[in-house]
Formats: C-alpha cells, sequence, structure tokens
C-alpha cells in the first residue's frame, strides 16, 4: 500500500493535468437528412462526428447542427434504425459549415448504429462489436398497444424472455435472456437507463400472493427511444459483477437544436378478462326431495344432497341422480370480473439551442383492473438536459421522477384470491341473500365483498439522477465520468377492518400492515480513453477506469391488530403487534481497462479485462478477474467479396466473455437474529441462529461464447442475423441445503455447480415493399435453448423445488419436472375410473423442462398511402412444461358441493380421471401429479395497432395554430392465444419471484385490452 | 496521424493514467467494502460469558418454537398429534391431509413432519451449544447447563417417539460445523436421550438446590419417558418416584411475536387448520364424545377447507398458553405403567389417585384450565375412579387410554400408539385410524413422521433405510 503522501502527490498530480489546455480552432456543422426516394426529412438521425461522442440529432424537419468540431478533416456519420448509414468527409473550418446534408436509403441493417457502453461512457458502433446486440427501436412502437414498460421488450429480440406473473394492474414481469445461469441467485438483467445503472425491485411487503411488482415499469415507455440488449458475458465482461444475465440499456429521448417541438397524447381503453375459466361439477342424489338448498344454519344442505364423485360411481359406491353445475368466475351474478379501464395523458417537449438541448416529458396513467378494487396509478416526469459546458466539456444531465399508487388483490396460493375463491366456488347458485356477489357460498370461503375489503396498497417515489461528463483535453483523450443516484421509496400498507374476515383472530378484530422503506442505488464510474493510429489503416483505442456501487435498503415493518373501527393506523391496533426492521447493503468497487483495434474500419479486435471486489463476498475472498475478447470481421466491405444484388453485405463477429454474479447480502455470514422468549411472565431478548454463512463465498463466473454473422441481402432491404452462443456458470452459487442433523439453518450457499445454456438465435428485417405508396416491413425472430445442470456438487442432494413437482437434478434442465408416470386402463369399459384401475411407475421419471427451449415472434408493420399505419406482433415459446396446479387443487378440493371435471363431470375423460385419482386416491401405493404437468407453449396475438396520420393536406390548415401533425391510433393487446394447455394461461407464473418455479396455481391471466389513442404535435 | 509523438500535454496525460492505475491499486478496498450491519448478532460476539443469558435463553426460545410454537407452522405436539388420533386435518393443505390420513409423501416432495424434524435439530444444537457455553464459564453445577442438557435429551426423545427410526446426530454440536452423521435407530434414539438426561441429573449432584429441582425433575421424567419407551418400567418408575406430583416443568408461549405464538392455537382455535379427532379411523379414541374433564372443547364453525367442522381444545386456547412439558402426572403415569406391569394390582390406585384431583392438578397444568365454562361441550367437572377391567389387554388399554386424556396434545400419543405396537405386540391396524379418511381415500399405512429430504445432504445417511415403517 503506497504511503498517504503519494498517494497526495499523485492526486496533485492529476489535478494539474487536468488544467483546460489552449484552446483550439472550433467548428459547427450543419445540414439536413432526407429520405432518397421520398425526399421526405427524416427525425432522430445521429450525425456523430466518427471516432468521438461529439454529434447531434436531426429535428422534426431533419435538421442537425453540431458544435465543437475541432478543425481539420474529419468524417461525419449519419445513421438511423430502419436506413443504410451514409458518411461524408468534410473539412471543418472555424466557424460555421453548412450544407452537409445526407440522403438516407432504407435498408434493414443496423450495423452502424451506435451503442454506447454504460462503463466507458463511449460510444460504439455495432460493426465494431463481436456480439450480437438486440436492438428495439421503442421510440418507433405505437404505444396504444404498450401497458407498460416491459411490454416493450416482448417479442422484440431473439433471445429474450418476459414472462407475467399475472394480469393484476400494477404487476411485473419475469426477463430472462438466454435462459436462467443461477440455480440460486437472480436471473434478471441488470438494468441502465441513460447510462444509469437503476434497481429492478420486486420488493413489496404485504403479501399479495405470488404477484411481483417491478420497478422496471416505472419507466414510462412515453419517454423511451431504444433499447439495447447486451445478451451474454461476451458482451456484458466490461460491467463485472452481477451482469452475467445480461444487460438491458434503455436510453429515454433527448433534446435536439431547434424550436421547442411539443409532442401530446391522450389515449384511453378497456381491458376484459377474456380467460376460459372452468365450472365447478358435482354429481349428488336427493335424497329429501324438496330440503332446501341452504341448511338453517347457513351451509349447503349436503345431508339431503350428498354428493357423488366419478371415481365412487366407479367403485359402486354411491349413486346419483343430480349434476349441478356452475361457473362461478363466468357467471355474470357472481364473477369478480368487470371492465377495467385505462387512461393516459402527457405531453414532452424537446428542443434547445447549439449549446444546451432539453427533453421534458410527463406522463400520468391511471387504470382499473378487471377486478374492480385493482387500480394503479403512476404520474411518470423526465427531464434531460445535453450541454456543451466549454468547447472541451458536455454534460448530460438525466432525470427521472415516478409516482405511483398501486391497489392490489391477493392471488395465486392466497385464500383472499378472487380467482381461488371462485376456481374453487360451489356447483350450486345460491341467491337469496343480498346480492350474490356478498354472498359467500357462492364461493369457496369469502364473498367478493369480504375480498374487497383486503386490499394491499404499494406507493411509490422513485427518483433517478445521472449526469455523463465528457472531457476531451486532446483530440485523441476523452475522460469519462459518470455519477448517478436511483432512489426509491415505498411505503406498503393494508388495512383490515374488524369483523370482516372471519379467518383468525389476528383477522378477525382486523389489523394493519405498513412498512416504510427506501432503497438506494449509488453508482459512479470514471474513464480515460486515448484514441491514435499506429498505422495509416490501423486505430487503437485503450481506456482504463473504475467503478463504485453501493446499493442500500432500509425498512420499517409494522403489525397490530384489534383495529379500532375506522381507523386505518398502527397506533389504532390493540394486539399480536410485531416490529422490524430491514437492512440491506452491498458495496462493490471495480477497475476495467479494454483495448480496441480497428484495422481499415473492417476488422475489430477489442480485448478486456475487469477486477472487481464486494462485499458480499466472503471475507477469505478478495478479489475477481473478468476477462473479454471479441472481434468482427465486415466481409462485405472487402474488395475480393463480390457485390451483387443478391448478397449485399456480410460481417462475422466471434466473442468470448466472463462476468459474474454475486452472493446476496449476508450470504457469506453466519448470524443470529434478536428474537424475544418468554419464560414465565417476563419476555427476555435472546437470538436464534438465522443464517449460516461461508467465508470463502466467491461470486459465480459464467463464461459465455458467442458466433454469428449479419447479413444483408436484397441492396439491405433484409438483414439476417444468425448467432450462437454457449456458456456455462462455474462456482455456481448454490443454496445448497444443509442436512437438518446438523442443526445450522436450511442451506448456505457455496460455490458448488455447473450450469450451462446454449443456444441459436436468428433474426430477419425484411424491407419487403418500399413504394411510394406502400410499405411493408418484417420482422422476424428465433431462438433455441439447451439448458442443462453440469453439477450440484460432490454431496448435493437434488434440489426440490415447487412443492416437489420440479427439481434441480445434475444432467437435466435447471427446474426440471419429474413425476411418476401414471397408468390407466378402463377395464370394464364403463367409461369411468376407479383407483383399481390406475397405477404408478415405481420411481419418477424425467416430464420435461421448465424453461421455454424455443421462442418464435413475427410482427410487422404496413403504411399506406402515408397515412395509414398497421402494425402487429405474434410470439410463441415452447418446448417446456408447465403444472397445471389450479386444476389439481380445484379437484382435490371436492366434496359434495364442488369439484372439477374428473370429479364431477359425466362426460370426464379418462386421463382426467387418472390425473386426480393418481394425485389423491392411490393411498399407500403414492401419489403422482404427472398428468397435471401439460405443454406450456403456446403462441400468442400480442399486439395490433392501427395509425391514422392525418395527411399533410389537412395538417397544412392547422398549422397557423401550431399544429404540425395528428394522429389517432386504434390498437388492441393480449389478442388471443393458441395452446394446448387446459389450465387458463400457460404463460402466467403463480410465484412471481421465484426463480424457477413453472406453475400456474389460481393466477389472474393478463386481460385484453383495447384503446384508442390521439397524438398531437406542436 | 502523428504515432506516440509524445508532447508534453501528452506526457501530462500519462499522469494522468498513471494517477488512476497507482490510486486504484493503492486504495484498500476492504475499507471501501467494509458494510457494518446492526440487525445482527455474529458468532463472536456469543462466546463471552456475559453471552451466557442470551444464549442460554435463545436455546430455551428454540426448543419452545420446535416442540409447540412458532404461529401457523406445525410444530411437534401438533404434527405428531395429526399423525396419532388426537387431531384430524380440516384444511386443503395436502401435506397435512397426507399426514393425517397416515399417506406422507416421498420426502424430496416434502412432507408436513419436515418443519419440526429441522425445528427440533436446531433446537438439540442450540441447546447442546448452550450447555458447553455455560460449562465453559461456570461450573457443571449451574442448573441451567442440566435443564439445557435435559431439554437436549427430549429432542432426543421426540426424534426417537415420532419420527421414524433413522434419525442421524451429529457427534458434536459445534458452530457452523457440517458434520456427516448417520442414522441411528429408534431404540438408539432413547439410548442417547437417557445419556443426556443422566448427564443432565449427574451434573446437579446428590444434594440440589432449590433452584435446580426444576431441571432435575425435568430430567427425572424425561428419562423415565425413556426408559418407559425402552419397556424398562422397573427403571422407569424408579427414575421418576421422587418426583413430586404437583410438579409442572412448562413451556412458555406469548402472542407477543409468531415465533412465540402457540402452534396448536394457531392451527386448531386460530386458523381452523387442525380439528379435535373422536374416534377417528374406528381405533381412534373418543376424545370429544368422553364428556372427560381433562380435556374441555368447544365447537367453532367451518375449517380452512370449508367443510370439517373445527372442534377446539381449550386446554391451549390462546396465542400464549403454556404446555406442560413434563409434570408430575406423567411420573405417577410412568409409575402406574411399571406397576401393572410387575403386576402389582395398585396400579390402578395411582391413576384413581391423579383423577380424584383432576380439576387442581389440571389447572395446576394448564393456566387456562376451568371446568367447565359457557363455551365448553363437557359437562363432567369430575372423574369417577375407575375399575379393573378384568383382563390384562383391557388393562393396557386402560392405562394408554388414561395417558392419552392427561397428556392429550402434549406430544406423547404418537409415541405411545407406537409403543403399543412395539411394545406391547399390537398391530398398526388396531392401535392407528384405520378405513376411509374424510380427506380423499382411505387412510394408509404410516406409523411414523417422515425425515426431512434435506438429510439426504448427509454423505453418512442412508436414507433407504427410513422407507420401513416398523414402529
Amino acid at each position: 500500500m503506497l504511503s498517504r503522501q503519494i498517494r497526495r502527490l499523485l492526486t496533485l498530480a492529476a489535478v494539474v493535468a487536468l488544467v483546460p489546455s489552449a484552446a483550439q480552432a472550433q467548428s459547427i456543422l450543419t445540414g439536413r437528412v432526407i429520405e432518397r426516394s421520398s425526399q421526405r426529412p427524416i427525425a432522430d438521425v445521429s450525425v456523430r462526428v466518427s471516432g468521438t461522442t461529439v454529434g447531434a440529432r436531426t429535428n422534426e424537419e431533419g435538421v442537425y447542427r453540431i458544435v465543437n468540431v475541432p478543425a481539420g478533416q474529419v468524417q461525419l456519420r449519419a445513421t438511423r434504425i430502419g436506413f443504410a448509414a451514409s458518411a461524408r468527409t468534410v473539412t471543418a473550418t472555424a466557424g460555421l459549415v453548412e450544407g452537409i446534408d445526407f440522403a438516407l436509403e432504407p435498408a434493414a441493417t443496423i450495423l452502424d448504429e451506435v451503442v454506447t457502453n454504460a462503463v466507458t461512457g463511449l460510444g460504439e458502433t455495432r460493426r465494431s462489436q463481436g456480439t450480437n446486440v438486440g436492438n428495439i427501436d421503442a421510440a418507433a412502437i405505437e404505444k396504444g398497444q404498450i401497458t407498460k414498460f416491459t411490454d416493450v421488450l416482448t417479442g422484440r429480440t431473439a433471445g429474450v424472455v418476459v414472462q407475467g406473473t399475472s394480469g393484476t394492474a400494477g404487476t411485473g414481469q419475469r426477463i430472462r435472456i438466454r435462459g436462467a445461469n443461477s440455480l440460486s441467485l437472480s436471473n434478471d438483467p441488470l438494468i441502465y437507463v441513460d447510462g444509469i445503472q437503476i434497481s429492478n425491485g420486486n420488493l413489496i411487503d404485504v403479501g399479495i400472493g405470488g404477484q411481483a411488482v417491478s420497478r422496471l415499469n416505472d419507466v414510462a415507455a412515453e419517454d423511451i427511444e431504444s433499447i439495447e440488449v447486451l445478451k451474454g458475458p461476451a458482451a456484458t465482461a466490461m460491467y463485472g459483477t452481477s451482469a452475467s444475465n445480461g444487460v438491458l440499456l434503455i436510453t429515454t429521448k433527448r433534446g435536439r437544436s431547434g424550436a421547442a417541438r411539443w409532442n401530446t397524447f391522450a389515449e384511453t381503453g378497456t381491458a376484459k378478462d377474456r380467460t376460459k375459466y372452468p365450472a365447478n361439477y358435482v354429481h349428488y342424489r336427493i335424497v329429501t326431495p324438496g330440503a332446501p338448498l341452504v341448511t338453517a344454519t347457513g351451509g349447503y344442505n349436503t345431508a339431503a344432497r350428498p354428493g357423488c364423485r366419478n371415481d365412487q360411481r366407479a367403485a359402486g359406491t354411491c349413486t346419483y341422480d343430480s349434476t349441478a353445475v356452475f361457473n362461478t368466475l363466468k357467471d355474470s351474478r357472481t364473477t369478480p370480473f368487470s371492465t377495467g379501464d385505462l387512461t393516459t395523458v402527457g405531453g414532452n417537449v424537446a428542443g434547445g439551442g447549439d449549446q444546451t438541448q432539453y427533453y421534458l416529458g410527463v406522463d400520468h396513467q391511471a387504470e382499473h383492473g378487471v377486478v374492480e378494487y385493482n387500480t394503479l396509478r403512476k404520474l411518470a416526469v423526465r427531464g434531460n438536459l445535453n450541454t456543451n459546458l466549454t468547447k472541451k466539456i458536455d454534460f448530460a444531465l438525466s432525470s427521472g421522477y415516478t409516482r405511483s399508487d398501486g391497489a392490489f388483490p391477493s392471488n395465486d396460493n392466497s385464500i383472499f384470491s378472487p380467482l381461488i375463491n371462485g376456481l374453487v366456488g360451489t356447483a350450486f347458485f345460491y341467491a337469496p341473500i343480498g346480492t350474490q356477489r356478498q354472498n359467500p357460498l357462492n364461493y369457496r370461503a369469502y364473498s367478493l365483498s369480504q375480498l374487497a375489503e383486503y386490499v394491499g396498497h404499494q406507493n411509490i417515489d422513485h427518483f433517478t439522477v445521472g449526469t455523463i461528463g465528457n472531457y476531451r483535453p486532446l483530440g485523441w483523450l476523452t475522460g469519462n465520468v459518470n455519477l448517478g443516484l436511483d432512489y426509491y421509496s415505498r411505503y406498503d400498507f393494508r388495512s383490515l377492518q374488524p369483523g370482516r374476515l372471519p379467518i383468525a383472530a389476528s383477522f378477525n378484530n382486523g389489523n394493519r400492515e405498513s412498512t416504510h422503506g427506501s432503497t438506494y442505488l449509488y453508482t459512479g464510474t470514471g474513464s480515460v480513453s486515448a484514441r491514435f493510429d499506429p498505422l495509416e489503416t490501423l486505430r487503437s483505442t485503450t481506456t482504463a477506469g473504475g467503478s463504485y456501487s453501493r446499493s442500500l435498503t432500509q425498512s420499517t415493518i409494522g403489525f397490530g391488530a384489534g383495529i379500532i373501527e375506522g381507523t386505518q393506523n398502527l397506533g389504532a391496533t390493540s394486539s399480536l403487534f410485531s416490529v422490524d426492521e430491514g437492512f440491506n447493503e452491498v458495496i462493490s468497487v471495480g477497475a476495467f481497462a479494454r483495448q480496441e483495434l480497428a484495422w481499415r474500419d473492417k476488422l475489430f479486435v477489442a480485448a478486456s479485462m475487469r477486477g472487481d471486489d464486494n462485499s458480499a463476498f466472503g471475507v477469505d475472498f478478495d478479489r475477481i478477474f473478468y476477462p473479454g475478447v471479441n472481434a468482427s470481421w465486415v466481409i462485405g466491405d472487402e474488395e475480393f467479396f463480390p457485390k451483387n444484388d443478391y448478397l449485399s453485405s456480410l460481417r462475422v463477429r466471434a466473442a468470448y466473455g466472463r462476468s459474474g454474479q454475486r452472493p446476496n447480502f449476508r450470504d457469506a455470514t453466519t448470524f443470529f437474529a434478536p428474537v424475544a422468549v418468554q419464560i414465565g411472565a417476563a419476555e427476555l431478548p435472546a437470538v436464534t441462529l438465522n443464517g449460516t454463512g461461508n467465508l470463502v463465498l466467491k461470486p459465480e463466473k459464467t463464461d459465455e461464447y458467442e458466433f454469428g454473422a449479419d447479413i444483408g441481402v436484397w441492396k439491405e432491404r433484409a438483414s439476417f442475423q444468425i448467432t450462437a452462443f454457449q456458456k456455462r456458470s462455474i462456482d455456481a452459487l448454490i443454496r445448497r441445503p444443509i442436512q437438518p442433523s446438523a442443526g445450522l439453518t436450511a442451506n448456505r450457499f457455496e460455490n458448488l455447480g455447473s450450469i450451462s445454456n446454449r443456444g441459436i438465435e436468428a433474426q430477419l428485417d425484411l424491407k419487403a415493399l418500399q413504394t411510394e405508396r406502400v410499405e411493408l416491413n418484417l420482422h422476424l425472430t428465433a431462438s433455441t435453448l439447451k439448458n442443462r445442470i453440469g453439477k450440484l456438487g460432490k454431496g448435493v442432494a437434488p434440489i426440490s423445488l415447487n412443492r416437489g413437482l420440479q427439481i434441480h437434478r445434475e444432467g437435466y434442465t435447471a427446474g426440471a419436472f419429474f413425476q411418476r408416470p401414471v397408468y390407466f386402463n378402463d377395464a370394464n369399459g364403463d367409461g369411468l375410473l376407479s383407483s383399481a384401475e390406475v397405477t404408478l411407475g415405481d420411481t419418477a421419471v424425467y416430464l420435461g423442462p421448465s424453461i421455454p427451449t424455443w421462442t418464435r415472434s413475427a410482427g410487422g408493420d404496413v403504411r399506406l398511402f402515408k397515412v395509414v399505419r398497421v402494425s402487429t406482433l405474434f410470439e410463441g415459446r415452447g418446448g417446456n412444461k408447465t403444472a397445471n396446479y389450479g386444476e389439481y387443487f380445484r379437484c382435490g378440493s371436492s366434496n359434495s358441493t364442488r369439484g372439477c371435471r374428473a370429479t364431477g363431470a359425466s362426460d370426464a375423460t379418462l386421463q382426467e380421471q387418472a390425473a386426480f385419482l393418481s394425485a389423491y386416491l392411490l393411498g399407500s401405493r403414492g401419489t403422482s401429479r404427472a398428468l397435471y404437468v401439460e405443454n406450456g407453449g403456446f403462441v400468442k396475438w400480442r399486439e395490433l395497432a392501427v395509425t391514422l396520420d392525418a395527411p399533410e393536406r389537412w395538417v397544412g390548415y392547422l398549422r397557423s395554430t401550431g399544429v404540425h401533425g395528428v394522429s389517432v391510433s386504434f390498437a388492441g393487446r393480449n389478442l388471443h392465444t393458441w395452446t394446448s394447455y387446459t389450465g387458463l394461461d400457460p404463460e402466467i407464473i403463480e410465484a412471481g419471484t421465484s426463480l424457477f418455479n413453472q406453475s400456474e396455481f389460481n393466477t389472474q391471466p393478463v386481460p385484453r385490452y383495447y384503446t384508442a389513442r390521439l397524438n398531437v404535435t406542436f | 496521424m502523428r504515432f506516440y509523438s509524445f508532447e508534453s500535454r501528452s506526457v501530462r496525460w500519462g499522469a494522468i493514467l498513471g494517477a488512476i492505475a497507482l490510486s486504484s491499486t493503492a486504495c484498500d478496498t476492504k475499507k471501501v467494502l467494509d458494510v457494518f450491519d446492526p440487525a445482527v448478532a455474529t458468532p463472536g460476539s456469543l462466546t463471552s460469558e456475559g453471552a451466557i443469558p442470551t444464549v442460554y435463553f435463545g436455546a430455551l426460545g428454540d426448543f419452545s418454537a420446535a416442540w409447540d410454537g412458532n404461529g401457523l407452522t406445525d410444530a411437534f405436539v401438533p404434527t405428531s398429534g395429526l399423525l396419532a388420533d388426537e387431531f384430524r386435518s380440516s384444511d386443503t393443505f395436502t401435506t397435512r391431509n397426507d399426514a393425517d390420513r397416515r399417506t406422507q409423501a416421498a420426502p424430496a416432495n416434502g412432507n408436513l413432519s419436515d418443519n419440526s424434524y429441522v425445528a427440533l435439530q436446531r433446537a438439540r444444537r442450540s441447546l447442546e451449544v448452550g450447555a458447553e457455553l455455560v460449562t465453559k464459564f461456570k461450573t457443571t453445577k449451574d442448573e441451567r447447563v442440566s435443564e439445557l442438557t435435559a431439554l437436549a435429551g427430549y429432542t432426543y426423545l421426540a426424534f426417537g417417539e415420532g419420527f421414524c427410526g433413522n434419525v442421524p446426530v451429529p457427534p458434536t454440536a459445534r458452530a457452523e460445523e457440517i458434520l456427516p452423521a448417520v442414522g441411528i435407530g429408534t431404540v438408539a434414539l432413547f439410548d442417547t436421550s437417557t445419556v443426556r438426561f443422566n448427564a443432565a441429573i449427574t451434573a446437579i449432584g446428590a444434594t440440589p438446590t432449590t433452584a435446580a429441582l426444576p431441571a432435575l425433575n425435568l430430567a427425572r421424567v424425561g428419562l423415565g419417558r425413556a426408559l418407559l419407551n425402552e419397556a424398562k418400567y422397573a427403571e422407569a418408575a424408579a427414575a421418576v418416584a421422587t418426583v413430586p406430583t404437583s410438579f409442572v416443568y412448562k413451556l412458555f408461549y406469548s402472542s407477543n411475536t409468531t415465533r412465540q405464538q402457540n402452534s396448536l392455537w394457531n392451527l386448531n382455535g386460530s386458523n381452523n387448520r387442525y380439528t379435535m379427532s373422536d374416534t377417528e379411523g374406528t381405533n381412534g379414541l373418543n376424545y370429544r364424545s368422553a364428556n372427560d374433564p381433562r380435556i374441555p372443547w368447544k365447537r367453532l364453525g367451518n375449517g380452512f377447507d370449508q367443510v370439517t367442522i373445527v372442534y377446539q381444545q381449550l386446554l391451549q386456547p390462546t396465542a400464549d398458553a403454556d404446555l406442560p412439558l413434563a409434570d408430575g402426572v406423567e411420573a405417577r403415569l410412568i409409575q402406574a405403567e411399571a406397576l401393572l406391569n410387575a403386576g402389582n394390582a395398585t396400579w390402578l390406585d395411582t391413576l384413581n389417585a391423579l383423577r380424584a384431583n383432576v380439576n387442581t392438578l389440571q389447572a395446576a397444568r394448564y393456566a387456562d384450565f376451568t371446568t367447565v365454562s359457557a363455551t365448553d361441550s363437557v359437562t363432567a367437572t369430575t372423574l369417577p375412579p375407575l375399575v379393573d377391567p378384568g383382563t390384562a389387554a383391557a388393562r393396557v388399554n386402560l392405562i394408554f387410554r388414561e395417558r392419552a386424556f392427561w397428556l392429550y396434545a402434549t406430544g406423547h400419543r404418537l409415541g405411545d400408539m407406537r409403543r403399543l405396537i412395539r411394545n406391547y405386540g399390537r398391530t398398526a391396524a388396531t392401535v392407528f385410524p384405520v378405513g376411509t379418511s374424510t380427506k380423499n381415500g382411505a387412510f394408509g399405512n404410516d406409523v411414523n413422521l417422515a425425515i426431512a429430504f434435506g438429510e439426504q445432504n448427509n454423505t453418512a445417511y442412508v436414507p433407504s433405510a427410513c422407507i420401513t415403517t416398523a414402529p
């Protein structure tokens, strides 16, 4: 370690060196960008001085203006998704240089698009990158079909799977990129907004079943310009620890030089539940004709109408003369569903001068879910500022604030879910007392009016601010500083008034839950990059820097029962008090270096190394290094490459990288939690073991190899990308179950296992038709995935999850389904199975993976006569299994008042009957839920939008009022599902925050949305 | 283009790069990464003499939680009572229904007993580590050593009486050590508990202080119970001979936190997941219809499954209801059984002496015990003397029935039912519930609680031996 004096001297040297050097002559370059065929101006074209961060974007008239361009010969490159890049070499003289115009040709290839590295702050063209970076042109997506941020991600880039945790308004999604790397840690990607890392937390301290919330959805889709998806360690090695699951780089809209341009919008829509819910069935026998349906004590009169299940009929132990069928969730008198609505209004303004540009957006969303007490109100404000402080220093400020107030019904495995109360409702219908929705007899346990008394709330204030500064003291040297703070406070609460939900003392007397929590994520990165040309044909860029991040979560959690009627405050409770504080802090530091070589702008090689240390590592583990290397060769630009109309460009690429996943807070530490102990009449302080640590705990490492090609055909009208990847996590952090006989906690983290993912991704973008009157663009993606657990670690038994339905087992996919096989034979041919006609295999067998092995999407948009745009998107996934746990539970709840098809339908199939019998009625022969594990594949029609743009002539009439454009769009989302799955929806998952659980259990499916939207530009 | 033209500015910037590189090298990252966690205690802070009270109370808390606490988590008392004939499931949870129906799932699928098995193992370790810490700084005569050691003995008793006879026990209980452990059988578990109880008794010495008497009697009753399990009736009787009938060692519960709440109250009286049984599966005893003042009960509404009527036992009617772990009543019952096995006719007198004082004894054992209340469904306030049923089998039935009613919902019944099979030659089909269960289907063959699947991470453990249903 160096002495303090030496460090001070070095710091002083750095400060002295940073004194600005003598002023150089600067130039202002300006021009216009148009589409070659139509001569229309193109907005949002990035025009940059090659190899620098100096540049600007075009405004609505296609005009750009770049200031502070060093005098001399420079190359300007104009790029925009959907167009072929164009470059011009110009001489920048002191002062204004005008008329540097560009005419762009439509093209499906995006090789010249620039992706900004959130670690180094440098822009990197795709052609120089050895990896396949997914791109979503969010600004071009019609917003009427987008109900939340993650809708933007769904089905638009190969290898990205967005899985809904429920259709409840305000709930979040599970995002997986290229499978799952970690058996026990998060498989969520890192998220950056304008270079600032943000939390993608899902904390909520009032139980709402398995539903998860997501802070990612705090980002307003309206403000997003584009999303880049770095899919794996080959691309994220520079992002270090926690980046093994990929990185989402979200770029929000920014200002452009020119007069202020206002965009306003208003949207209204409906949400409808279109799920095919199953009915309840009961066979019964009328033993007392004329007996009332309900007894005097309030229950169904089952003595007068004893039930008779199909298996009992098969065994001859009962007979029936009637069948009751009622669908609680579909019947208009009892359904909890109504037509939801959503309203969004907002606007944004962008503009600025040569030195400073701004963007300000405001977006207010109000949504009423299909369950009437599910509401979400969200206000999102974004302010972005770009300014050139001096000729050598530019500065970007990004800020976002979101306030959201959500009210959530319970769902999934919760007795307070309206779904479970309907799905396991009654086969009868009981009307007399009050309205039917207020009568518990029509439901499993609680009426809708009772459930509406028990609503979880979460209020969020989410604030993100970040600054990125670039300093260019010399033409070849750039310094970059990036500072960010992502903060959100949450207020989770729920009150239950006395006597509303008779279940247990803590409910009967009413209660109050309340949590106040704050989460901070501080990030800072600094780097310097030196660029020079060792040879005339070779460009070198060297970057070195360091980073720091600190995440801190603190919360205070309180509960009390026995609340005073009409109050909603912990102070108004009188019993069963509990109070706790939550604390979680993780600090990470890292240093990195990267060397990039570009030969004639055709062959690119880059190597990087990053070293990280983290507070969550074991104290006996020091630091970890993440190497990366990648190469890209644009063969299509070589002279020897045969140029023709069919094969117009070709690039091959290869990359290797390593990144990691850190343990969680306290995973490395053995600790005891304070508890109270009652001894006699005294409450005494004590401790109990709460975590078994591991002093040598280190991060999980994931190595990825990626190879691929980008092919442009048909004069760049079609772009085909294909990528093969293989990644393997070693030192995999396994939450290893500890044998209970050790007397410790249930598990601890150890670096034991390995897990691999490999697959192929393909993407085709096709500008199929480009005429003056008609444009047709198609976008197709496909991917395959093979996930496999290499090893769990010596002495680690297969890890069971999802109530024993799924198992992590060596040699199989993570979370694979295993059950004993079920055999059945209707020996007497009576159409009914008895338990004697069902047998089980001796041992559990592999049924299939829980992770989709393939994904496909197809989207397209048509533009007609310059005024009509139609866009649509289909997405399919499959190859995996999912558990229809809801039906399993429904059948198991069968009695004289309720049942499923297997137990109470006259036309129940043998398969349905066998599923029930094998799961419940084989006694000492064991059980199997194999027949409730179904194919989870599906194809969904995600989106359809029709947009009508006001013709130029009409807009011309309005121009005097300041209006520059008007459009109206009509959109639908979640329009249809094709699947063989017999449950509610194969896509939704019961446990939203779980890593691998793949089952549907009383989970609210995503509703169908229809929206109408008006956009006006001033 | 220039190539390495080291102008003065370049040199200056070279210095910047060097400064950054050296600064990052010089930086002591461990200090930067130092996170103070204010919410927890570390092992290092619990090894001093000053930590003894914290560790001691912590061990008692772990045991109370495992035996009959931890809120809605099924502790040993309710779980064993569910598999036995004390309770029925009024729940939809398949694990509870499986345990009630005696058809527990394969360990990999998880079973209800996993909770109590894990909690008992953790309590065992806490107690043994706690006893070591007290011994390190005090003498073994410190009554806390005996109390912790005796309670550790009760964990072995629970394993022996409740679980399949293949319970791994590590050789030592060092903090954070994960040691392979060989499973030991039912009798060996009782032997191990006997060692603990004898150690607890020996530590106190021949002249116990008044403060040491509760721990001493706790160990004596435990020893008698262990020996009874091994059919060593005379030795068992001798072990408890000096335990006064008025002695009660209670586990304390509280409504303060979920962990401290009485588990049986949560499951039966509050959340309606369990209901009191009455002649469950033909062989079960008539706990409700016997109209026995030892077990007051009342009818609640529908259970969690919305079908089964819930009957709540009123011995543990609140979240903070305490529970007798060992007492003089059990000591007398052990003596009575020993007398019966010795052919001594006074066995019935011993039982009748207890019965004559039912209200006094129950009130001493249960703070919430009241003879008859308006909500009770028990009208009897006294117990008539028993008469000799005349046959050996009937006498055994009678004494086990007396034990079942005196020791209802205290974690004894499952062990007693297995004793009937193991020591008295009965068959499971005549002891455990049989026939058609109220929870879909027939009763199975289980007579003991399953060992948690997590034990298969123990390299010395052989799970196949656990498949046996031998009692």
